[in-house]
């Protein structure tokens, strides 16, 4: 996020390297089977690479510290309301293409016109992107992404994986990254002009937003949390799995569990599968 | 570097998953989960909104009680734990879940204080069978897009508790719930374990 997004795969090969180093040691230590509470935690947690995950997290918590938290505090301070969402909706307007790509992948015609309609009509009323007027008209943003188009189809997310600089990921999720670095226009724009610096900035200005967003949200997280590496992981996979629904709860199954005896195995069962036990979706609609 | 990519949702998660609660006083019993929401709603601006100036422990001590009341307790408590429960004594059964109260309002309480008091609509409500229903809603906030609060409420002896609230898709019970079970991991599949981590948290 922070680096040029080429630089991203000189990065993971480097992550690679540093995480084949790494392995060696740096696998969970499986539970014990006869341990049926041990086994469903570790199941859950699909973290197989757990201490060199750790490891990355920590350093990326190092950086943070140093580097992006100090600027994205200095910025927040700096810049005003307005020219801060001024910022966010330039960025997320460069976006159009790749998201528009996805809706298409996924069959999502609607949505695919959502996102035309607003890249056109903030490109141009919206002063290059700078002012959401399509949202002012009912016309919100969504993201959408390779990775979650990839989910679409069917692939699963494979293991957790934290890696430097980047972050918290899986394989699914890291190569729709590649997919829509090469889906970018801008990216192509960025080579034939021999401007590759356009892209990185773009990648920082894009870290920095982010953070500047969740100052508060991040300490307050940090600060409430007993395991922070654990909570991060969940709520990036929580996150994605909205994403990848769309955020259309209402109209899914629902996901909440419900929590009863037959929910909690008795010794020696197989972890249960919450979703195996919710109901048949009934709405009823209120007032 | 950054933990999460659009982080945008992290924030109104970590902001509102108890909170953003704004509807005029419906304050009679409830007749159904839409009403008891906007009863817990009133009652959390009256609570809540002037602890925004307060420390951590004023605030948690505020939020203590409404939690008690309005949120199912001993079955959120066993949810977080996940196959830890059965492993755990009745003792620390009890234990857990009296801490637990504690470290939840402990880590809410600022994020409930500052963000009450926003607009809420709410919208759909869904029959889940066995008592259960969700409520829909959505919470206007000062900035940016609109949240998708997601309200899990449980009929029981004809009073309705809350047995989690999912903010943008993220759910309460989940996050703890992961958490958890890697300290209890950490520290070789002991719950006690976890119960020592929790209280030295809320001291």
């Amino acid at each position: 996020m922070m680096l040029h997004k080429n630089s991203k795969f000189r990065v993971t090969l480097i992550a690679a390297t540093l995480g084949l180093s790494v392995l060696a040691t740096g696998c969970a230590t499986k539970p014990d089977p006869a341990d049926e509470a041990a086994v469903q935690a570790y199941q859950e947690a699909n973290d197989p690479l757990e201490p060199m995950n750790r490891y990355f997290f920590e350093v990326n918590q190092f950086l943070d510290e140093i580097l992006l938290k100090p600027f994205a505090g200095w910025y927040h301070t700096a810049l005003p309301d307005p020219a801060e969402d001024g910022v966010r909706n330039f960025l997320r307007n460069l976006k159009s293409p790749v998201i528009l790509a996805n809706d298409l992948f996924q069959g999502e015609w609607s949505r695919a016109g959502t996102t035309v309609a607003r890249f056109f009509i903030n490109s141009t009323i919206g002063v290059g992107g700078i002012v959401d007027v399509a949202s002012m008209m009912d016309m919100n943003y969504h993201e959408e992404d390779f990775g979650q188009t990839l989910a679409v189809y069917g692939a699963g997310e494979g293991p957790y994986l934290h890696l430097p600089v980047i972050g918290p990921g899986n394989p699914r999720d890291y190569s729709g990254r590649i997919v829509d670095y090469a889906l970018d226009p801008l990216t192509w724009v960025g080579y034939a002009y021999n401007v590759t610096e356009i892209n990185t900035a773009r990648a920082g200005l894009e870290a920095v937003d982010t953070r500047a967003r969740n100052l508060e949200a991040i300490d307050e997280l940090k600060k409430g949390s007993v395991d922070f590496y654990a909570t991060v992981r969940s709520l990036y996979r929580q996150q994605r799995n909205d994403l990848i629904r769309n955020g259309e709860s209402e109209q899914q199954a629902s996901q909440i569990k419900m929590i009863t005896d037959e929910m909690i195995p008795e010794d020696g069962d197989a972890p249960v599968d919450f979703k195996a036990a919710q109901s048949d979706e009934q709405v009823t609609v209120a007032e | 570097m950054l933990t999460l990519t659009s982080s945008r949702r992290l924030l109104i998660a970590a902001g509102l998953a108890l909170s953003g609660w704004s509807l005029a006083p419906a304050a009679q019993a409830s007749a159904d989960p839409t009403s008891f929401i906007e009863e817990v709603s009133s009652k959390a601006i009256t609570e809540m909104a002037p602890a925004a100036q307060e420390t951590d422990k004023q605030r948690a001590a505020k939020l203590k009680p409404l939690l008690e009341q309005y949120f199912d307790m001993p079955s959120i408590a066993r949810y977080m734990l996940g196959a830890y429960w059965r492993k755990a004594t009745p003792e620390e059964q009890s234990e857990f879940t009296a801490v637990l109260t504690d470290f939840l309002a402990l880590a809410y309480g600022k994020r409930f204080a500052t963000y009450t008091g926003h607009q809420m609509d709410i919208g759909r409500v869904r029959d889940e069978g066995d008592g259960r229903s969700v409520v829909f809603s959505t919470v206007k906030l000062p900035s940016g897009d609109p949240a998708r609060v997601d309200w899990t409420v449980e009929q029981a002896d004809g009073s309705y508790k809350i047995a989690d609230v999912k903010v943008e898709g993220l759910s309460l019970a989940d996050t703890h719930r992961q958490e958890f079970a890697s300290v209890i991991s950490k520290h070789g599949g002991s719950v006690s374990a976890l119960i020592d981590v929790l209280k030295q948290k809320v001291r």
